[in-house]
């Protein structure tokens, strides 16, 4: 047998072959224990999350915050991360969760807002994302996974009463100090 | 009419002025001090709660590459025709690594066991499918789901339910529903309008794991 032979025969199994090769499954896991969060004006509350894959296939995870509490969040660390296909016991939930990594999420307690007192409690939630890349096909849809662990951001109010009262005061004392003025060059 | 005068001597204006000067100093510094300790009052929430929610969702392979489509009667042939419909996403019936059945789709989403609360997967669009300034709307993008069953008739083709772009309320957004594991199996189709302008249309499908109780967010 020729050396163009061997190359043919090896191209053609490998054309049988290659259709049957399993795809690793890709996905993302979210783990969480805190639902709501209570954060103080002009201080920062955080959260740690887990993320872990209990998948065949390798990550890249994503997290993002979402809706309401979005324009709270002072920051998240990390943004992105790298986690390895789980290739243990497939029935061995706690190996499966040991595959993680943590991440922090945190909210700043922002007073300047509108309404001022309300509305004091926000609802929206964590978002971990498997990113596996773009898409290979000519016409169709990209497909990516993600898991929502739900929050509700309650936000204190106290110093944005002082704030508010702060402002009521200095306006008091300018509106005192026109009329003083006024008075003084009103003919006697 | 009787004219109420207020006479203020310059003392007094003085006093004011030193004890409205007062006010203001102690103002801006009570508003300022929070300000300049914030990033001093840090604090951080730890676990301490009892209970831990753990939702993990996986795409099968196959989905998570993407789904492109084909002409169902020529699988080679890649190039879609203008009025075409249902034409076939390419895994829809390709799977031969189960023995049992023939023609089973590639596409399958799995709620992992370390889920431990039920829980929805909600799906929707990026946007429609779009090449350029031009679209093909999402409800020509369709798609049906069978959990456990897999074979050449289940899930159901051509598929009857179309894709929206937010998750809302609608049931048609669910590919599970109150599931706490379990593999889901998609089949999905594309119909071409008959005055489609000519090019590659893509788009972003999400998946999307979440509490049953609980609004889709992702």
């Amino acid at each position: 047998m020729d050396k163009k032979t061997k190359l043919l025969i090896i191209l053609i199994v490998l054309s049988f072959v290659s259709p049957q090769i399993v795809k690793s499954d890709v996905g993302v896991g979210l783990s969480y224990n805190i639902q709501e969060i209570f954060v103080e004006d002009l201080k920062e509350n955080c959260i740690i999350y887990s993320i872990y894959n209990p998948f065949d296939g390798d990550i890249k995870a994503q997290i993002s915050v979402q809706d309401n509490i979005k324009r709270y969040v002072s920051r998240i660390e990390p943004t992105e991360l790298f986690l390895p296909g789980y290739h243990g016991n497939p029935n061995d939930n706690n190996a499966k969760l040991a595959n993680k990594a943590n991440v922090k999420v945190c909210f700043y307690g922002n007073p300047i807002r509108w309404p001022p007192f309300y509305p004091r409690d926000y609802d929206g939630g964590i978002v971990a994302s498997s990113v596996t890349g773009s898409m290979t096909g000519t016409m169709g849809s990209a497909a990516v996974s993600s898991v929502f662990a739900p929050l509700t951001l309650h936000l204190g109010s106290i110093q944005v009463f002082y704030r508010f009262l702060g402002i009521i005061i200095i306006t008091t004392i300018v509106i005192i100090f026109v009329i003083l003025k006024i008075k003084k060059k009103l003919p006697k | 009419m009787t004219k109420i005068k207020i006479c203020i001597n310059k003392g007094t204006t003085k006093f004011l002025f030193i004890l409205f000067t007062l006010i203001v100093i102690f103002c801006s510094l009570f508003l300022m001090s929070p300000i300049q300790s914030a990033d001093n009052s840090q604090q951080q929430i730890t676990a301490n709660a009892t209970i831990q929610i753990n939702v993990a969702i996986s795409l099968s392979g196959n989905l998570s590459v993407g789904i492109w489509f084909i002409n169902r009667t020529n699988p080679d042939d890649i190039v879609l025709v203008k009025g075409g419909s249902n034409y076939n996403a390419s895994y829809n019936f390709n799977g031969t690594d189960n023995p049992t059945f023939s023609n089973e789709t590639l596409y399958w989403i799995t709620i992992d066991s370390t889920t431990n609360t039920p829980i929805d997967i909600c799906t929707r669009t990026n946007a429609n499918l779009t090449s350029g300034s031009y679209f093909i709307p999402n409800r020509n993008l369709t798609w049906n789901v069978t959990k456990t069953f897999n074979n050449a008739t289940n899930p159901p083709y051509p598929p009857t339910v179309w894709f929206n772009e937010t998750f809302g309320w609608d049931l048609d957004n669910l590919v599970a529903d109150n599931e706490q594991s379990g593999n889901f199996y998609l089949r999905f189709a594309l119909d071409v309008p008959s005055d489609q302008q000519a090019g590659s249309y893509n788009n972003t499908l999400y998946f999307c794991g979440k509490e049953n109780s609980y609004t889709c967010g992702c």
